[in-house]
This record gives C-alpha cells, sequence and structure tokens, in this order.
C-alpha cells in the first residue's frame, strides 16, 4: 500500500484536556489512516481512555481538534459517530436478548436496514458460533461479545474503529482470533486505533504504536521500526524517564 | 426509530418476566378496587331501596287497616296509632332521605362511607338525627377501603416508580448507553420510549379494566365522566413520569433514583397531604362538639323553661295557625312539642352555623393549597366526580334540612287544626279521631341531583402541574443530550 | 466492633445527604405531631370535664319532674380519653365520644370527628403512632437497604470476610445500628410515656409497658428484616425494590386487604336494617301481652282486681317491666353486632401473621385505650349506668307515685341517688387475652426472622469462605 494514497480518517492535532486541576491529555497530535492499526500505548491514566472518548464525542477538547472521516464530533456528532465503531474492554450488549437480536436492534438504532440472513452472514463472518447466534447474550464470553461488537461495526460500515483494551482477560487462542479479525478489517480499509497494555499484541497487529504517558504521546513508532525493537524496553524506559522526570 | 426501540424495551421486558408480573398486578389490583367501589355503591342502593319499600309498605299498610281503625273500640296510645298524626309524626312515621350514589361511585368511595347517605325522618330537633351513621367496623374506616382512588393515588405512581427508576440509568451502568450513543440514538429519545412503553404496560391494563367496570356495571355513565376520569388519571401518571425522567436525568445509579422516588412518593403521597390537613385544621379549628352538647342541653332547658313564650312566639310567627286558636283551650302536647323543636333549632342555628362556617374555611383552604401536591389535586377531584364528596354531600344534607322542614310544616298545621276541631279528644275517655287516614299527603323526599360538574380546576391544575414538571424533564434532558460532549455520561 | 461499625455506618450516612435530611424532616414531624395531639388532648380533656359537670348540674337542678320525665330528659355522658391517646388517638376520630342515656332506648355515641372534617382528613392524620408506625419503617429501609448489599456489590464484603471479620458480628453490628437510629425516633414517645406515667395518677404502667416494648421490638422488626434482605440481595437496587415492595405490603396493602375481608367474612347490618328491627322487636305484639301477663300475675300476687288497688304505683312496676323486656332485645340485636364487630377485630388480628403493622397497631390502640374494644367497654359502663338510671327513676315512681298518681314529682333528693357517671379505663393485663394473637403474632415475627437472620449469617459466612 502507497502511504501517500492513504486518506487519514482519524486525525488528532494538538489536543489537550484537564479535568479541574488535573491535566489529562497534553497537546498531542496523531492519525491513523485508512487501513492503519495505531495501537496507543500507555500505563493507566495515562491519558489513553480520554483521547478516545474526545474521538467518540463524549468529551468536549479543551484545546487542539479531534475529527473522524473529516467531521469534528464537537461541531457534528452525529455524522461524526456514523462514521465510527467502538468495541469498549467489556461490549456491553442487553443481556436476555441474543447475539443475533443485539446487532439487529444496535444496527437499526444506526439506521442500517438488512436482511436478517445479511445480519446473520455478518455474525458468522466475525466466527461467532453458530450454537450462539440465537443464545441470550449473558450466557457469553467476552470473546463472543466482542465478536458481535465488530459484527456491529462492520454492519455500520464504519471508516474507524476505536477498542479499547480489546484482548484484557482474552485466554490466548481467543486473543489470536480477535487479532486475526481486525487484521482482516484494516485490510478491508478501516482506520483501527487501539488503546491497550497488551505489547505483544500491539508489536503483532499494529502497523504504528504510540507511547502516552502523563497526558503527552512520548514515542512514536511506526512500520517495521516496531518489529525491530525492543517494544518493552523502550516502553518502559518512555514510562520511566516520564514518571522520575 | 421510535418503534424499534419500544418493540426493543417490550422484548426486554417480556424475557424478564416483568411484562406480565407488571400486567398481572395491575389488572387484579384493578379489578378487586373496581370491584369493591361497585360493592359499595350496590350496598348502598340496596339499601336505599330497601328504605323505599320499607315506606311504601307504611303507606300501604295504613290503607290496609284504617277499616279496622275505624272500628276500633278498646283503648289505643296515640303514639302507638298509625293513623294519628302526632304518632306519626313524633314516633311512627317510615320516612327517608337518601342520597342515591351516582354512575361513577365506583371511581372512588371518598367519604361516603362515613358521612351518612340516608336518614330516617321524624319530627324532632336536627340534631337528634342529622349525625346519625351506619355503625361499621371503626378500623375499616380509619383503613380506608382499596377502591379505584386509593389505587390511583397510592398504588399507581409506585408502579409507575418502580418500572420506570432504572429506565436509562440501567443502560448507563452496565454501558449499553455509550453503544447506543454511538449509533445515534439520544438518551432523551431512549428514555421517552422506555417511559412510554413501561407506563403502558400499566396503564394500558388499569384503564382496560377501570373503563370496562365503569362501562358494564356503572348504569347511566356518561361519555363525559369517563374522559375526565381518564383525564385525570393520566394527567397524575404523566406527573409521575416526567418526575421519574426529572430524577433519571439527573445521572445517578438506578438505586439512587429508586431511592429518591420513593422519597418523592413518600412526600407528596403521605407527607405533604397530612401536613397540609394538620395545617389547615389548626388554622382553622372547629368548636367544640363537646361543647355543642353543652350549649344543646342549655337550649333545650331554656325552651323547656319558657314553654309559654315558646308557643307565644311560634304563634306569632305563624299567624296563620293561630287565628282558629282559642285562648280557653290548652295548647295540646304535639303543639307544645312542635313549638319547643322550632325553638330549639333557632336557638341552635348560629352553633350549627359555626360549624358549617369552619368547614367551608377549611375547605375553601384545601381549595387554595391542593396544588402542593398531585395527589390531593387527583383525591379532591376523584371524590368530585364519585359524587362522594364534600360538595355533592352539602348539597344532600340542604335537600333534607329542607325536607325536615316541609315535614315540620305538614304536621304543624295538621295537628293544630286537628286540636282546634278536637279531633285529640272527641269525648273524655274515647280514643282520638283518626287524623291520617291516608299517608300519602306526607312529604316524600326526593334527592335533587346538581348538574354535575367536572372537577375542571383539579383536572387542569394537575395537567399544570405534570406539564412543569414534564418541562423540567425535557429541558434535563436536552441539556443532557447536548451535555454527552461534556461529559455528563462517561 | 460495634462501636467500629456504627462509626462507619454513621460516617456513611451523613454522606448520605438525602437520608439524613429525611430522618431530620421525620424526626421534626414526631416532635410537632406529638406537640398538637398533646395541646389538643389538654384542651379536649379540659373541656369533656367541664362539660360533664355541667351536665351532672344539670341533671342534679332539672327542678322537681316526674321520674319518668326525667328519664326521658336523660343524661349525656362523655369518654375521657386515655393520656396515651396523645401518641396513638387510634380510632378516636371514627367513634364519638358523647352518649345519650334516655328511657327506652340504646343509643350509640355521638358525634364521631371524622363527621365535621373535610375530605382531606382520609389522608390520615399526622399523628405520633402514624409516623413511627408508617413512616419510620421505611426510614429505616432507607437507611439500611445497602448496608449488605453495598459491601457486596462493591467487594468490601468479602474483603472485609478475608480479613478475618466474623459475619455473625458484621450483621450485628448493622442491626444494632440500625435499630439504635430507629430507637433515636421513638426518644420523644418514651420521653412522653415517662412523664404521664410522673404526671397521671390513673395511667395505668402496664399500658405504658406494652407501648414500650410493642414499638420497640417493632424497630428491631424493620431493622432485622432490612439487614436481612440486603444481605440476601446482589445488588443495593434489588434491596431496595424488595423492601419497598414489602414495606408497601406490610403497612398499606396487607390492613386494607385483611380489615376488608374481616368486614365481608363477618357482615353487619346496615343501620337502616338496624333501626328498622330495633323498632320492630321491641315494639310486638307479644310485648303487649307480656305486658298483660305481668299484671295479671302482679295483680294476683296481691289479690286485687285492679291496679289502682296495688300498694305501689303500677305506672312505675310497667315502666320497669318494660325497661326490662327491651333491655333484653337491645342485649340480642346490640350483643349480635357486637359479637360480630369483635369477630372482625380478631380476623383483622389474625392478619397481623403476615403484617407486624397490623400486631403494633393493635397492641399500640390497646395500650392507648383507643380501639373499638376500649369503645365497648364504654358503651357497656354507659349502658350499665342507664339501666341503673332508670331502675332508680322507676322504682322511685312506684314506690311514691301510688297517693299521687298524676302528680308525683322528683326531686333533688332523688336526683340524687343517681351517682355520677365515672370511667375508668380497666387494667391492661385484664384485656390481654383479647389481644393474644397480636401480642404472639409479633413474638412470631421476632422468631422467624431471627433464624432468617441465623440462616443469612451463615450464607454471609460461606460466601467468605469461597
Amino acid at each position: 500500500m502507497n502511504e501517500n494514497n492513504q486518506k487519514k480518517v482519524i486525525q488528532v492535532t494538538n489536543l489537550s484536556k484537564h479535568f479541574a486541576q488535573y491535566q489529562a491529555v497534553r497537546d498531542i497530535s496523531f492519525t491513523v489512516k485508512q487501513g492503519e492499526i495505531l495501537a496507543l500505548l500507555g500505563p493507566n491514566g495515562a491519558g489513553k481512555t480520554t483521547t478516545i472518548n474526545c474521538l467518540l464525542g463524549f468529551l468536549k477538547p479543551d484545546g487542539g481538534e479531534v475529527s473522524i472521516g473529516g467531521i469534528n464530533p464537537v461541531t457534528d456528532v452525529v455524522k461524526a459517530r456514523q462514521q465510527l465503531a467502538y468495541i469498549p474492554e467489556q461490549v456491553a450488549l442487553y443481556p436476555k436478548l441474543s447475539g443475533l437480536e443485539n446487532l439487529v436492534y444496535m444496527s437499526k438504532i444506526a439506521g442500517v436496514n438488512k436482511s436478517p440472513q445479511q445480519f446473520q452472514q455478518l455474525l458468522e463472518k466475525v466466527n461467532l458460533p453458530g450454537h450462539a447466534i440465537h443464545k441470550a447474550i449473558a450466557g457469553y464470553s467476552k470473546g463472543m461479545r466482542q465478536k458481535v461488537g465488530i459484527a456491529i461495526a462492520l454492519a455500520k460500515n464504519a471508516k474507524a474503529l476505536v477498542l479499547d483494551e480489546p484482548t484484557s482477560g482474552l485466554d490466548p487462542s481467543a486473543s489470536h482470533e480477535f487479532s486475526q479479525l481486525i487484521q482482516s478489517l484494516a485490510q478491508g480499509g478501516v482506520a483501527i486505533l487501539m488503546a491497550t497494555h497488551d505489547l505483544y499484541r500491539a508489536q503483532e497487529d499494529a502497523h504504528s504504536v504510540a507511547i502516552m504517558n502523563q497526558g503527552q504521546l512520548v514515542h512514536k513508532l511506526t512500520g517495521n521500526n516496531i518489529q525491530d525493537v525492543q517494544l518493552e524496553s523502550l516502553y518502559l524506559e518512555h514510562v520511566r524517564v516520564a514518571s522520575t522526570c | 426509530m421510535n418503534n424499534l426501540i419500544c418493540l426493543n424495551e417490550l422484548k426486554n421486558l417480556v424475557r424478564e418476566r416483568l411484562l406480565w408480573l407488571m400486567v398481572a398486578v395491575t389488572v387484579c389490583f384493578t379489578a378487586l378496587a373496581c370491584y369493591n367501589g361497585y360493592q359499595w355503591a350496590a350496598l348502598q342502593s340496596e339499601v336505599i331501596s330497601n328504605a323505599g319499600q320499607e315506606q311504601q309498605q307504611a303507606i300501604s299498610h295504613a290503607q290496609q287497616t284504617l277499616a279496622a281503625r275505624e272500628a276500633l273500640t278498646s283503648p289505643v296510645n296515640w303514639w302507638d296509632d298509625i293513623h294519628d298524626l302526632r304518632g306519626q309524626a313524633f314516633y311512627l312515621m317510615v320516612n327517608y332521605a337518601t342520597k342515591p350514589p351516582l354512575p361513577t361511585a365506583l371511581t372512588a368511595i371518598g367519604q361516603s362511607d362515613v358521612q351518612p347517605y340516608f336518614f330516617r325522618m321524624l319530627v324532632s330537633e336536627k340534631q337528634a338525627f342529622i349525625n346519625q351513621y351506619d355503625y361499621v367496623h371503626p378500623l375499616g374506616l380509619l383503613i380506608g377501603k382499596f377502591d379505584l382512588a386509593f389505587f390511583a393515588i397510592y398504588i399507581l405512581p409506585l408502579l409507575l416508580i418502580s418500572s420506570g427508576f432504572n429506565a436509562l440509568a440501567q443502560e448507563k451502568q452496565s454501558g449499553q448507553l455509550q453503544l447506543l450513543m454511538l449509533q445515534g440514538l439520544s438518551p432523551l429519545r431512549l428514555l421517552f420510549n422506555q417511559l412510554c412503553i413501561r407506563s403502558c404496560v400499566i396503564l394500558v391494563p388499569f384503564f382496560a379494566v377501570s373503563l370496562a367496570a365503569l362501562m358494564f356495571f356503572s348504569e347511566g355513565i356518561t361519555a363525559l365522566s369517563l374522559t375526565v376520569f381518564i383525564a385525570l388519571v393520566l394527567g397524575y401518571a404523566a406527573f409521575w413520569l416526567a418526575l421519574s425522567a426529572l430524577v433519571i436525568s439527573l445521572g445517578n445509579t438506578s438505586a439512587y433514583n429508586a431511592a429518591v422516588l420513593t422519597i418523592a412518593w413518600l412526600g407528596f403521597v403521605i407527607i405533604f397531604p397530612s401536613v397540609l390537613n394538620t395545617a389547615i385544621v389548626t388554622a382553622n379549628t372547629a368548636p367544640s362538639r363537646i361543647e355543642y352538647v353543652d350549649t344543646l342541653r342549655d337550649k333545650s332547658d331554656d325552651a323547656d323553661k319558657a314553654s309559654s313564650q315558646v308557643l307565644a312566639q311560634f304563634f306569632q310567627d305563624h299567624p296563620e295557625l293561630a287565628k282558629n286558636n282559642d285562648p280557653v283551650k290548652p295548647v295540646d302536647y304535639a303543639s307544645k312539642k312542635i313549638a319547643k323543636i322550632t325553638a330549639i333549632e333557632t336557638a341552635m342555628q348560629p352553633y350549627d352555623d359555626a360549624f358549617q362556617a369552619v368547614l367551608m374555611a377549611q375547605q375553601n383552604r384545601v381549595e387554595q393549597f391542593k396544588f402542593i401536591s398531585p395527589a390531593t389535586l387527583l383525591q379532591q377531584a376523584l371524590f368530585d366526580l364519585s359524587g362522594n364528596g364534600l360538595k355533592r354531600h352539602q348539597d344532600f344534607i340542604e335537600q333534607v334540612l329542607q325536607h325536615h322542614q316541609a315535614l315540620r310544616t305538614f304536621f304543624q298545621r295538621r295537628i293544630v287544626s286537628a286540636h282546634q276541631q278536637g279531633d285529640f279528644t272527641p269525648c273524655s275517655g274515647c280514643n282520638a279521631d283518626i287524623t291520617l287516614p291516608d299517608l300519602t299527603p306526607i312529604p316524600e323526599f326526593h334527592y335533587r341531583e346538581q348538574a354535575v360538574v367536572p372537577p375542571w380546576s383539579s383536572l387542569l391544575s394537575l395537567w399544570a402541574l405534570a406539564g412543569l414538571f414534564i418541562f423540567l424533564a425535557v429541558f434535563r434532558l436536552t441539556k443532557m443530550n447536548r451535555g454527552q460532549i461534556n461529559g455528563a455520561l462517561v | 466492633m460495634l462501636m467500629i461499625t456504627l462509626k462507619k455506618e454513621w460516617l456513611e450516612s451523613k454522606r448520605e445527604g438525602r437520608t439524613m435530611w429525611l430522618g431530620a424532616i421525620v424526626l421534626l414531624l414526631l416532635a410537632g405531631a406529638l406537640f398538637s395531639s398533646w395541646h389538643g388532648y389538654q384542651q379536649l380533656q379540659s373541656q369533656k370535664q367541664q362539660v360533664s359537670q355541667s351536665e351532672r348540674e344539670r341533671w342534679l337542678n332539672q327542678g322537681a319532674k316526674g321520674p319518668h320525665a326525667a328519664a326521658h330528659y336523660g343524661v349525656y355522658i362523655i369518654k375521657p380519653d386515655p393520656p396515651l391517646a396523645v401518641l396513638d388517638p387510634g380510632l378516636s376520630d371514627y367513634q364519638g365520644s358523647v352518649l345519650r342515656l334516655e328511657a327506652h332506648k340504646k343509643n350509640d355515641t355521638l358525634f364521631r370527628p371524622i363527621q365535621d372534617a373535610i375530605p382531606m382528613q382520609r389522608f390520615g392524620n399526622l399523628n405520633p403512632a402514624f409516623i413511627i408506625q408508617v413512616l419510620l419503617p421505611l426510614l429505616i429501609v432507607l437507611f439500611g437497604f445497602h448496608s449488605i448489599a453495598a459491601e457486596r456489590e462493591s467487594g468490601t464484603l468479602k474483603q472485609l470476610l478475608a480479613n478475618g471479620v466474623s459475619a455473625k458480628k458484621l450483621f450485628m453490628a448493622k442491626v444494632a445500628s440500625l435499630t439504635g437510629l430507629g430507637l433515636l425516633f421513638l426518644l420523644p414517645v418514651a420521653l412522653y410515656l415517662l412523664v404521664s406515667l410522673l404526671l397521671t395518677d390513673s395511667l395505668d404502667p402496664g399500658r405504658s409497658v406494652l407501648f414500650a416494648v410493642s414499638y420497640g421490638l417493632y424497630i428491631l422488626l424493620w431493622s432485622l428484616l432490612t439487614i436481612i434482605v440486603s444481605s440476601y440481595a446482589w445488588t443495593t437496587r434489588n434491596a431496595l425494590i424488595a423492601l419497598l415492595v414489602i414495606w408497601c405490603a406490610v403497612c398499606l396493602l396487607i390492613p386494607k386487604f385483611t380489615i376488608e375481608d374481616a368486614v365481608h367474612r363477618y357482615p353487619t347490618e346496615s343501620a337502616q336494617v338496624f333501626q328498622s328491627k330495633l323498632e320492630s322487636e321491641v315494639y310486638t305484639p307479644q310485648r303487649q301481652q307480656a305486658i298483660a301477663r305481668f299484671k295479671q300475675e302482679t295483680l294476683a300476687e296481691y289479690g286485687v282486681d285492679d291496679v289502682a288497688d296495688l300498694p305501689f304505683a303500677w305506672s312505675g312496676a310497667q315502666l320497669q317491666f318494660g325497661e326490662q323486656y327491651s333491655d333484653k332485645v337491645f342485649d340480642r340485636l346490640f350483643g349480635q353486632r357486637q359479637s360480630q364487630l369483635e369477630a372482625q377485630s380478631q380476623h383483622y388480628q389474625v392478619g397481623a401473621l403476615f403484617s407486624p403493622f397490623i400486631a403494633l397497631q393493635t397492641l399500640s390502640m390497646a395500650a392507648a385505650g383507643t380501639d373499638l374494644l376500649h369503645h365497648q367497654l364504654f358503651n357497656q359502663a354507659g349502658e350499665k349506668h342507664r339501666r341503673l338510671m332508670q331502675k332508680t327513676l322507676n322504682n322511685d315512681l312506684k314506690d311514691n307515685g301510688a297517693d299521687n298518681a298524676h302528680g308525683y314529682q322528683g326531686d333533688h333528693h332523688l336526683w340524687q341517688k343517681i351517682p355520677a357517671f365515672h370511667y375508668q379505663y380497666p387494667h391492661i393485663t385484664s384485656l390481654m387475652a383479647n389481644y393474644a394473637w397480636a401480642a404472639l403474632s409479633l413474638l412470631q415475627w421476632l422468631v422467624t426472622l431471627a433464624v432468617a437472620t441465623y440462616l443469612a449469617m451463615r450464607r454471609i459466612e460461606k460466601e467468605g469462605q469461597q
């Protein structure tokens, strides 16, 4: 893929956000292009979730700008949200409804109209076991819920996918399956922003990595560099340096 | 979109088995409330019809026994003689004044369980009968009956609160709200649809059962009454839904919402009304009934002591009766008694008026302050609508007193003239002449229904109050809609 | 342990601003209700005393008149309110307190305050008993619903247990702190009980003890119930909803359904039927025949042919015979009505098995002397007095009217022969058999909740072991 031809889907420019006296995010900038997976690393409290919430339109930035597919969620939250899908650490769905029912409901809310077969195909596409499709979500594992979440994103035809700690709590095989899923999504042209603590997954899956600490973007790696560097030592170095400063 | 949300909400309710539980509870309670109201109205109708029959039987009995009485030679006491004016007037008359229940009676038993709805009339001081009552277990009166009004005022808001307190809050707590909002759904729309569906689950069975009961078991009920009933209960429900929405819009947990809404229920339905009642009664203290008894006794004694004056006054007030009065002939016992009754009633009038004045003052205060709670508004309105409120009872009492007056005048004139003609003592030691061969001329009581004015003011106030809370809730929620960007929901 | 938990609960509830506010409001309402109830009581009692006094004077100074005319003149007697009526007016508003005693008639008490009341009165009067019986449990629920459920929800419960805190102690400490809080609201009431016990000679200490113990137990029951439900619930929300449903059923619905069922099972006749019966069953041809028989027997006994030849005034004897005849009818008809009402009361008490509110309400009104039974006891005393009065007057007429059949008049001496009516409430111990169901039900609740407490504690312990 030629980098220059790829459209920037997620754009964060000089973003700042504070809560009362606490500066959660300071002047950070990054972009995620079509088909790119960006892993946002950082310790707890680094500002990852705040950044995500600004992207999702749940928080209003104090400074700088964010945009999804060229649309600023501050000015047009509805349109901005139409462009993206979000999968939180724990995908919250209606426990008494089945995976399929949840998918249909969530999609229709977003104005997506498909036939029941098409919705079912989506669930099959994300490898949700056939027997689970019609079972209540209450009996789903975390991985299965995430699959439904991804199906919702697929149904919506989202240009951007935002993931918050997607692999924490997943067993290695589920984690692997998940990584394959998002790889295929990226290949389909979706820009993926993944906030995670999982350095291994970041190294494996991401096309670029951004390390955050204390609200700042302290390091950025792209392309083949990720495979070459010892990500863990780099991460620890940045985090430690910042915390001793 | 709205249909979609409602359908999903319904699906959730069905799967949680809550839907059927709520429908069942509402249907059972509403049916029970209707049954109790119907039973009570039917009992009243039965007593009233018995009373009417007894009265008619007395008339025909007098007709049937007239010949025997005419032929009677053995001595008979006038107080045992149904064909004697005096016996009828003071002891034997079967004459009822009754207040039939309205077709809307089953909506609220109201005050009809403590206020008399029938009086057995005699020529006596009104004090002797006006305080009569049906002797039932007083605990039943204290606790009150489970009627539609009770269900609507007390239980309906609880059902609405318990079905709605976790709307939106539940979604927020478990994270679905975030997802839904990312899919483009606004919290206002979600909450609106959730509350609509959940309240329908309660209100639809409530109205279905209560309206069916009203239409099938209340003969002669008008479309206007039904419409007013629906509008009243809907207004009340709208208030509680709006309040729920307002509390939910503050964005706390569902347990918090439940606690706050319960406290609000406690305040609006129990504390405010009883504090208001206590305040009104304290501010407008009724005169003491104990002292009233004292006064009544004094005035009766006065009338007894001044019996000659009382009689003179009586004939002065009734010159038409005085004209044939033979000053030499001693005035008979019956005329004296009626004169005394009149004197006592006249003397007691200011005291009776005082009670009436305080009652009216209290009720006026209620009218002024009933707006502090939707429960007081609904109670006043339902009591009035059912015809078991204060106003209709006052109308009834007024007509009873007029009837009481008419009976007295009827007997007074006839007794005086019978006495003047010597009918009571035709000869020494013999029975009195028949002075009342036929009972049909005795005035009968027919309750004249005043045009029933629907409780417009309460209805309007109820909707105004509901409107205010709806406005507040919508205002908060739209702010929340906009405020989602300010972190109100994450 | 207890002190530590108490302190923690206090700190937590202090932060729960709304409940604190509500508590303060309820306490204020209680104080206000107590004061206004006491003020009203004082006023009413002095009026009752005054009017009773002037009624007595009216009787004594009615002047010379025939004894039977005096019997018709009659007297009004007034039911005094016992001192604890300040705390629980019970049914006072629904039963009159003035009774007219006259010849030939047994009356019901007059002037029920509810008949002079505006419809809003049906929302209930804010009296101390209502506040403690109905509002305080709700307050206990609001204070305590989260106690264990919240610890479970937030995971602190497991942590506490893992750190070796005993489930029993934890549970009991929570119950103790909640009960303590509830008892705080009883303080003004306890103060009144103490003061009235010291200042009123007529107050039966047994009543105060019954009152205090019942209320104390009631608060303990609600505290136990709240903590038990909270310990079983997985979330605070579930705990609150369950407790609210219980409160609503116990304090609002079960009492209503039970009394309605009681009235339905043991129906009384309407006043219209009852009054007609009274008339038609007293003034019957049988009565005329009985009087005629009595006349013949009396004539035969004295060996005379005409009542004028009897050594006493026949009119007095006949009147007394007529009184006794109608008294029997009264005993039967009023007795039937009373036994139906008593059956209703008993049936209602059985409802206490399902609602501790009914148990407390019954015992509270019993202690205060404001229930139907106490009212009936007053009525019986009044009727006894009426019969004594009629007998004295009729016998006087019989003894003294012979020589002066048409003109005999009684005077001050005769009126004085009839004692003034003073009503004294009986000792509660003599009546306790009537309240056995309520008292036993309260104990039954205590035992049931004790068992439930044991089970709840075991459950928490197990949770700690998992």
